[in-house]
């Protein structure tokens, strides 16, 4: 046995539990998940079976794709929304602050809502956007509005309100990330060379920031697709996500096969916007320095 | 005068790091700024540069004061001491970058960068991307980069201190030529005193925020005006000797066994007082029986050589003359084996130095010995 066997002996015995238990878990999980989208629900509650009935019921069955085409809607125009004010933040955080310590300050209070439970997080926009709220009352006040406006809450925009919130922090610690590493000397280089600083930021601080920016993009589109909790608390009538219909398949439906078909299609089309990103994402890398 | 600073002063925070500095630089010349790390001559650099306002002072440039102006408005260039070459673009998009801007805008921008290229001898790396090049490479593509703005003025901070030692002598003499070639005013930062007294036409020391010594290589190498400058150029032996009374149209001073005769400078010693003096080591030779006559006037003095060590093209010999340090001369080795002439430790040598060759500094200099 050569040395180069050997080593990759070690190599199996050393790694070969943990892959294992974690092949296990990641893939058992979905292997049961897709197996389970070719059963039959029949009472009580679903038999084994090998049909694509389910699959045939989602794509005839108008509302699945609608409720899936809003999802991915909703999530990219979180994404963007998340993004319009997350860039500007991280970018005055990283550029414009000169203090170490304030921008510490800036950067703890960017991930301190995180640790605020999701759902309180999510109703407070509720409380802001409602008929009795913040908003309401604030606008009542400045004698802009007699009676509280009912606009607000429940639709689609503050849906898109609420999640681009929760995702604000994943959006802005990629970006923050990618804009802080950007060498300042490039920044300087370019305006010794010429550039005022709208050139230099179109020229040299965006493009090197997109990697920070579809990292940020990837991780707030992960968070918004499977949010099931603001389409309940501020969504309205018509605002259904996908979660939202999993969560009733499995839940008050019963329909685990169903269920599991949804997660399958879902799953494909993600990992094809995901592949999308990365295959974005590795163009994008650069070597800095 | 391509450039004049007036009273430039610069504090971060409660550092000072820039401290009343005026100077001008004339047009055409290679000038460089020399000191240790925070002697406030990268922070100079930048203020003429633009990324750094100063607190008080004027920076004029070709008759115009630029003090308030941002940096894309001056018309000189930086080569940055890592380059800064931006790592998105392709070489030629790099040096192109400049011509897209302001003044420099020009309609034949392709053709400028072609020949910059051909200058730079990259022709066949116009599309790669910097990380691709070597060191050496990145640094021409920066170089041309600054250059074909066709700046007033080429600021370089440290320059070559990314390049390995060989590289960096070869770099050394192609900045030199260019620079004469172009007749462009160069401003060099560099904390490498050999590389600045290859380089430059005048050299600038500093400490602590403010200019010790100006002068071409020369004059400071040969006439440091205190400690500090002699230090910094080459190997020096700074002893602390005692004035005594003079002798003819020579001061005296005596160090250990050794008395010298040296030179006035205009300086007056005080018999009795101690001084400090700085010898080079190549300057004293050690008497042997077949040497040929010297001319000038020679300071002969006797020591015991208590170490011999060999450096290859140079051997080092420590001699003790009966100060508190001993005094090392250094003897080139002119021919193989010619190292087993010199004398060993533990043997009496007689040395000569001529009266020229010693440095007096004045009588409160001991107290910046370095």
């Amino acid at each position: 046995m050569n040395r180069k066997q050997r080593s990759l002996l070690n190599f199996f015995a050393v790694f070969s539990a943990p892959a294992l238990w974690w092949g296990f878990i990641v893939f058992g999980s979905l292997l049961v998940m897709c197996a389970m989208s070719f059963w039959r629900r029949e009472f009580p509650i679903h038999v084994v079976d090998f049909q694509f009935g389910n699959y045939v019921e989602i794509f005839t069955n108008t509302q699945y794709i609608a409720v899936l085409a809003r999802t991915v809607k909703v999530a990219l125009m979180v994404c963007v929304f998340a993004f319009l004010v997350g860039f500007p933040l991280a970018y005055c955080i990283s550029f414009k602050v000169k203090s170490n310590r304030l921008r510490m300050v800036l950067y703890m209070a960017t991930l301190i809502p995180v640790w605020v439970s999701y759902i309180l997080r999510a109703y407070s926009w509720k409380t802001i956007l409602g008929t009795e709220g913040v908003l309401n009352s604030f606008l009542q006040w400045l004698g802009l509005i007699e009676e509280p406006l009912a606009i607000f809450l429940f639709n689609q925009y503050a849906m898109v309100l609420t999640i681009g919130y929760l995702c604000l922090p994943l959006m802005m610690l990629p970006i923050y990330a990618t804009l802080d590493k950007i060498p300042k000397n490039l920044i300087e280089a370019s305006k010794d060379l010429g550039a005022g600083s709208l050139s230099t930021f179109f020229y040299i601080t965006l493009p090197l920031c997109i990697p920070g920016i579809i990292g940020g993009f990837t991780l707030a589109f992960c968070l918004a697709v499977g949010d099931f909790v603001s389409p309940i608390l501020v969504g309205g009538p018509s605002s259904n996500m996908i979660a939202n219909v999993l969560l009733t398949q499995f839940g008050m439906a019963l329909n685990w096969p169903l269920g599991a078909a949804i997660t399958v299609v879902m799953l494909i089309v993600f990992v094809f916007l995901l592949s999308l990103s990365n295959k974005a994402e590795q163009h994008g890398q650069l070597n800095i320095g | 005068m391509i450039i004049e600073l007036r009273n430039l002063s610069k504090s971060f925070k409660d550092v000072v790091a820039v401290d009343d500095v005026s100077l001008g630089v004339e047009r055409g010349e290679f000038l460089t700024m020399l000191g240790p790390s925070g002697c406030g001559k990268t922070t100079t650099l930048r203020m003429v540069g633009g990324f750094e306002h100063p607190d008080r002072g004027s920076i004029i440039l070709d008759g115009e004061d630029i003090t308030d102006k941002p940096p894309y408005e001056r018309p000189l260039n930086v080569m940055f001491q890592d380059f800064a070459l931006f790592p998105h673009m392709t070489v030629s998009a790099n040096i192109g970058y400049g011509l897209r801007f302001g003044k420099s805008r020009t309609r034949n921008a392709d053709k400028v960068v072609r020949d910059a290229l051909a200058m730079i001898h990259l022709e066949d790396k116009a599309n790669q991307k910097p990380h691709q090049l070597s060191i050496g490479q990145r640094q021409r593509v920066a170089l041309a980069r600054a250059l074909v703005r066709q700046p007033k003025v080429l600021l370089l901070d440290e320059p070559l201190s990314a390049l390995d030692a060989k590289l960096r002598d070869s770099m050394q003499i192609e900045l030199k030529h260019l620079q004469r070639e172009t007749g462009l005013t160069f401003v060099m930062v560099t904390h490498d005193q050999s590389e600045a007294m290859v380089m430059s036409d005048r050299i600038i020391v500093m400490k602590a925020g403010r200019i010790v010594q100006i002068g071409t290589p020369d004059d400071l190498y040969d006439k440091p005006i205190n400690p500090y400058v002699a230090d910094f150029f080459g190997a020096s032996n700074l002893v602390v000797g005692t004035v005594d009374e003079p002798e003819a149209e020579f001061d005296v001073i005596r160090y250990g066994e050794a008395r010298f005769q040296v030179n006035r400078n205009g300086v007056q010693h005080r018999p009795g007082n101690q001084v400090t003096i700085a010898i080079r080591p190549e300057r004293i030779r050690v008497l042997t029986a077949n040497m040929p006559p010297i001319a000038g006037h020679q300071n002969e003095f006797n020591g015991t050589v208590t170490e011999q060590l060999f450096h290859g093209n140079a051997a080092h010999l420590v001699v003790d003359v009966g100060g508190d340090k001993p005094i090392t001369i250094h003897q080139l080795l002119h021919s193989a084996g010619s190292r087993r002439e010199l004398p060993e430790a533990g043997s009496n040598i007689t040395m000569v130095l001529e009266s020229t060759a010693i440095v007096v500094f004045p009588d409160d200099s001991t107290k910046t010995l370095p």
